[in-house]
């Protein structure tokens, strides 16, 4: 065959004779081939064993690890854990009934940064835990693990003026993440009550989860927190002038409002304010009607003292 | 399966797997700027999502630096949603690159995460960037403060970091510890209690955690008091108590309206058994400053003055810084009594108080012992007082060098009008460090002092004179009317130092001056004074008024101001000098001569000249003997510019000098100087009729036979340099001294005929050789001797000689060694022995050879 001469039927004949028929008989002829591929699977799996091994047992030493009473200790611990993945993180799940209030706070943060929302109903029940820490820890972790069903007992804890402050503001940090329309309530009470300076975090917070929520309420109470006379804090003012840039109006009424209030707020005394306003006008729906307005208003705010106020305009107007 | 087969399915595998790569790689490129984006444009959800990916790959400060506002706000926001304590360093570890109001929201929403932040925020309060730590430190205080447990996690966490090696986290400690306030006192005292290293702790970070738990109760200030009064005071050992004491002392600073809580804690230190401890309770009660002017401390302070020297010098430290004046006695008798590690503390204790220690300084000013006296002195001086200068200006005239510097020294910068005399007269101490400092005080002083320092003038002691001259001149113009006053003064010391003084003072001095030298009410003395001012002043307006003077006045006021117009040393002055060689008195015609000598300034050879060719026979042989002296190889082309002139012409002119000079030398009428300065003259300006005049001096017993015989040798060479060498005159000149080399008996004339023949180079060779062969043994030295002085000129004859007479050749070779050049050595080094210089003879010529050349390196005499 190599030299272009045909065959003889004699050859032919030959080769037929000496073909493979039987199954035994192809895995005879790549013996060596399929050897190969044995010795290469059964390395690759041993090396994969070996080192699930590693990591299950610096897992134990982690969990071990972060079990003594220093927070700081204990941290660096949580950070190989999360290091190791979620099967590391998910043998904080024990933890979560220990006696230690400590424990369980680091538990519930471990289990929180799995995301499985599998872990979510044992998290959940620490939120009546005795230990203020403890209760924070899970409320940030259902925020994380996406379980809708803590909406309604994280609104409940918003809403409990007893409740220490970093509980409070875990719940409304949570409540962003589930974006939950049924916080909407709550979160607007919170902020039309008086402002105070100590709860700054929180109402920052509230501000954050309510942007989450699409609807016409938070919408308006949006709007009116862009007034200085009716929020004081800067920051609630920014963030609600940042947080209308995903607003979506129910209304041209509405829109328009929202609206008026941004280019209101590109006014504000405070730059970072009129930062916001001017960034989440080039970005937000507005209905056709407000088009001409805006477009007058970003121009007027290319001439802004303030350097950052002049580039937001600059991008909303390409 | 077969090559090709598996060759391809190895290709596949590879680009399969080349190309995953560079998918990855362009995820991971593509990681940052896909965050932002959703940082800048998304939801919450996605801002959350993104910022969660760079928190996984620790890339949250990368994508963040030099981001808009917006995407900032956003980051910030997105980490707050985490909210994990992950999330929380990467917050922290941000805010270094966030603009400041965004950096503030960041820093200020740290602490809203309570106890779950605080294992983040120690991570960062070891983070190498500055702003980090700082972002971290604020909120876990805040966190510590909310509640006593709160604070106890903050403390437990932050305490093991006090021994770090880094000092700015030891400072991060000291920073959240310090304002939880008495809830962390418990732990720095513990710290500071402990004996020694833990079991996982290293010598070094057990000194360092010490020093930090210090550091952090004397941050605490009050709440730390009580802990420390109650644990650390009482405690049995010496270094906790003495680290007690120093707290307490930095704290007193920190206390303000509260210092005095500090007081009675210390007051115990201060009697402790521990020296050390003792120290440093000395040392913090004088943190106390003026509060501590109380009886009680006071005296526990004074009681330490008797104390070990480091004590002691820590009890003076602190009793200068409470600065009361009723410690100064005790502190006097300690400075001469018992100051021993504790002298410089003591001064400067004392000037701390100030004058109000002057009434107590008494003792130690006159003590017996010169460093209680020195050290008593610069404290005085230290206070800087109007009250303490008699008491420095009676040290002026201590026994001792030092305390006279110190007081001095002192004085230089103090010194009022009150104390001038006094001053003046340390102007004469002897140590260099006084009357230096004396007279920058009286140059300070300035006008004031004018009169007491030209007293002074008067004193006859020269160092006295130039310091007090310094001093005026310094003082400058106000200075000038006193000293032209003290141009008339009786006193002929303080006449001359005014006349230096003036000159120094130059142009503001100049009307002053020449008013007195025209002053003609004037003394004599008083305007030669005047005259000489002028002239040291050197400037070109002084001579109109000394050339007025060198033309009228006495013949002394006119030898005054022909010697100012020279010292000027200005061109104009030459007309005058010149003049002065016709002046009716000889004595100022021969001053004028005199100071002509040397003068070359202006159209001095022309005026001279001129002189020399006009003009009465005196003052044209002063003219001729000046002119001689300003011999120089210009002169002759001068002469012939100057009157336009041929050589020949100016030949004549140089012939006419030569004769007024041998007139002049041959006049019995001229003076002795005269006679000198003309034979001198005839070296440069002689012709042959010169050489006998020359001669006649060549005589034994002649006080000018030297000065005669050196004129001739230089004579003589000039005049065979001027006919190469073949001139009868030089011949003739060469003649006559050997002669009296030969003839005289006279050692001395005999020394100076030779040293003449040396002078005329190769002239007298041929002579002299000659004499090698015919002379008699005694003169073959001398022989030999003047022809090694001679030189290389002499060598061709020398060595021509060494082809005559045995005799001669061995003196030949004596000279030759004595020429001593190369040439004469090579040639000496081929002589056989037999013909070479005998020691005897060389040792002898070379004695003769060693005068000649000593009297040929002396001046005219």
């Amino acid at each position: 065959m190599g030299d272009g001469e045909p065959s003889t039927h004699a050859q032919i004949a030959e080769r037929k004779r000496n073909r493979p028929t039987g199954i035994s008989e192809r895995i005879r002829v790549n013996r060596k081939t399929l050897t190969n591929i044995i010795i290469v699977v059964v390395l690759v799996a041993v090396v994969w064993g070996v080192s699930a091994l590693q990591r299950s047992a610096r897992a134990t030493g982690l969990t071990k690890d972060l079990q003594v009473q220093d927070d700081y200790q204990a941290y660096r611990a949580m950070r190989k854990m999360n290091g190791l993945g979620a099967a590391a993180q998910a043998r904080a799940v024990p933890l979560l009934k220990a006696a230690e209030p400590y424990l369980r706070a680091r538990a519930a943060i471990l289990v929180g940064n799995t995301g499985n929302p599998r872990h979510a109903p044992a998290v959940l029940e620490l939120l009546q835990d005795p230990d203020a820490t403890v209760r924070a820890a899970a409320a940030t972790a259902l925020g994380r693990l996406g379980a809708g069903a803590a909406v309604q007992p994280l609104t409940a804890l918003l809403q409990q003026a007893t409740q220490p402050l970093e509980v409070r503001t875990a719940a409304a940090r949570s409540l962003a993440l589930l974006a939950a329309p049924e916080a909407a309530p709550v979160l607007i009470a919170l902020l039309q009550a008086p402002s105070d300076p100590q709860e700054a975090a929180l109402r920052q917070a509230a501000t954050i989860a309510l942007g989450t929520v699409k609807s016409k309420e938070a919408v308006e109470e949006l709007t009116a927190l862009l007034q200085p006379d009716r929020e004081p804090d800067v920051v609630v003012r920014t963030l609600a002038a940042e947080a209308l840039a995903h607003a979506a109006p129910a209304e041209e009424r509405q829109g328009m409002q929202v609206g008026e209030a941004l280019i209101g707020a590109m006014r504000d005394e405070a730059s970072e304010v009129r930062i916001a306003a001017v960034h989440s006008l080039g970005m937000v729906a507005l209905p056709a009607a407000m088009g001409e307005r805006s477009r007058a208003a970003l121009e007027e705010a290319r001439n802004d003292d303030e350097y950052w106020v002049r580039e937001a305009a600059e991008e909303a107007l390409r | 399966m077969d090559d090709t087969t598996r060759r391809q399915i190895t290709w596949v595998l590879m680009i399969t797997a080349a190309l995953a790569l560079i998918v990855y790689a362009g995820a991971q490129r593509s990681l940052v700027p896909n965050a932002l984006e959703e940082l800048a444009q998304g939801n919450v959800a996605q801002q959350v999502a993104a910022i969660q990916k760079l928190t996984n790959r620790g890339k949250v400060a990368e994508a963040l630096k030099e981001q808009p506002r917006w995407t900032q706000m956003a980051a910030v926001k997105a980490l707050l949603e985490i909210g994990t304590p992950e999330a929380v360093q990467q917050l922290a570890e941000t805010v270094p690159l966030l603009d400041e109001p965004v950096g503030k929201w960041a820093t200020d929403a740290l602490a809203s995460f309570g106890r779950l932040a605080i294992g983040p925020l120690v991570e960062c309060m070891q983070n190498k960037d500055e702003g980090v730590r700082t972002a971290a430190q604020g909120p876990l205080a805040k966190i510590g403060a909310t509640s006593p447990e709160d604070g106890a996690a903050v403390i437990a966490a932050v305490t093991p970091l006090m021994g770090a090696y880094d000092d700015y986290v030891r400072a991060g400690v000291t920073a959240v510890l310090a304002p939880l306030g008495a809830p962390a006192a418990p732990v720095a005292i513990r710290v500071l209690l402990q004996q020694q290293p833990s079991l996982d702790q290293t010598s070094a970070a057990f000194t360092r955690a010490q020093s930090c738990a210090a550091e952090t109760l004397v941050a605490m200030k009050e709440p730390a008091l009580e802990p420390i009064i109650k644990k650390l005071v009482p405690s049995k050992r010496e270094n906790v108590r003495a680290t007690a004491a120093l707290i307490l002392g930095r704290m007193v600073e920190l206390l303000e309206l509260q210092a005095p809580q500090v007081v009675p804690p210390l007051l115990q230190l201060i009697t402790d058994s521990g020296w050390s401890v003792r120290r440093r309770a000395a040392s913090a009660l004088g943190e106390l400053g003026e509060k501590g002017q109380k009886p009680e401390i006071l005296a526990a302070l004074t009681a330490r003055l008797q104390d070990i020297a480091e004590v002691k010098a820590a009890a003076v430290k602190s009793l200068g810084l409470i600065a009361s004046p009723s410690s100064a006695p005790a502190l006097v008798q300690t400075l001469v009594a018992n100051r021993e590690g504790a002298g410089r503390e003591l001064v400067l204790a004392l000037q701390s108080i100030g004058p109000a220690a002057l009434p107590a300084m008494g003792p130690a000013l006159v003590a017996a012992d010169p460093e209680a006296r020195e050290l008593a002195t610069k404290a005085v001086a230290g206070m800087n007082a109007p009250e303490g200068m008699p008491l420095l200006v009676a040290r002026l005239s201590d026994s001792a060098d030092g305390v006279r510097r110190v007081a001095a020294t002192a004085l230089e910068a103090q010194a009022t009008a009150g104390v001038i005399d006094a001053l003046a007269r340390a102007l004469g101490d002897s140590d260099p460090v006084v009357y230096s400092a004396v007279q920058r005080a009286f140059i300070r002083l300035g006008q004031v002092a004018v009169a007491p320092l030209i007293a002074r003038l008067s004193s006859g002691d020269p160092r006295v004179a130039l310091v007090v001259t310094n001093a005026l001149t310094s003082i400058g113009p106000p200075a000038v009317p006193a000293l032209a006053e003290a141009l008339r003064s009786s006193n002929a010391f303080t006449r001359d130092w005014a006349a230096v003084g003036l000159g120094e003072l130059g142009r503001p001095a100049l009307p002053a001056t020449a008013a007195v030298l025209a002053d003609t009410g004037a003394t004599g003395e008083a305007r030669a004074a005047a005259a000489d001012a002028l002239g040291r002043s050197q400037l070109p307006a002084a001579v109109a008024p000394l050339t007025a003077a060198a033309g009228a006045g006495s013949p002394a006021l006119r030898q005054a101001a022909l010697q100012g117009l020279a010292a000027t040393r200005q061109p104009e002055a030459t007309e005058a000098l010149v003049k002065g060689l016709v002046d009716a008195d000889p004595a100022v015609g021969m001053t004028a001569m005199r100071l002509l000598l040397d003068w070359q300034l202006g159209d001095t050879d022309k005026l001279l000249t001129s002189a020399v060719t006009s003009g009465e026979e005196t003052a044209k042989r002063r003219a001729a003997v000046a002119l001689a002296f300003h011999e120089s190889p210009g002169t002759t082309p001068l002469l012939g510019a100057l009157f336009g002139t041929t050589a020949a012409a100016a030949g004549e002119q140089r012939a006419e000098l030569a004769s007024i000079l041998n007139s002049t030398v041959t006049d019995p009428a001229e003076s002795a100087e005269m006679h000198r300065l003309a034979l001198i003259g005839l070296a440069y300006r002689g012709n042959g009729e010169s050489v006998e005049v020359l001669n006649s001096f060549l005589t034994p017993g002649n006080p000018l036979a030297a000065t005669a015989a050196r004129a001739m040798g230089i004579l003589g060479g000039r005049l065979a340099r001027q006919s190469d060498g073949t001139g009868t005159e030089a011949q003739a000149a060469v003649a006559k001294l050997i002669q009296v080399l030969e003839q005289t008996s006279d050692d001395g004339l005999r020394l100076q005929a030779a040293t003449a023949l040396s002078l005329m180079q190769g002239t007298p060779a041929l002579e002299l050789t000659k004499r090698l062969n015919t002379a008699e043994e005694p003169l073959m030295p001398w022989i030999a001797a003047i022809l090694g002085a001679i030189g290389k000129p002499a060598n061709e004859e020398t060595m021509r000689e060494r082809g005559r007479e045995q005799a001669s050749k061995s003196w030949a070779a004596v000279s030759i060694y004595l020429i001593g050049d190369p040439e004469s050595m090579k040639f000496l080094q081929r002589l056989p022995d037999s013909e070479r210089p005998e020691q005897a003879r060389v040792e002898a010529a070379q004695a003769v050879y060693d005068r000649i050349m000593k009297v040929r390196a002396q001046a005219f005499v």
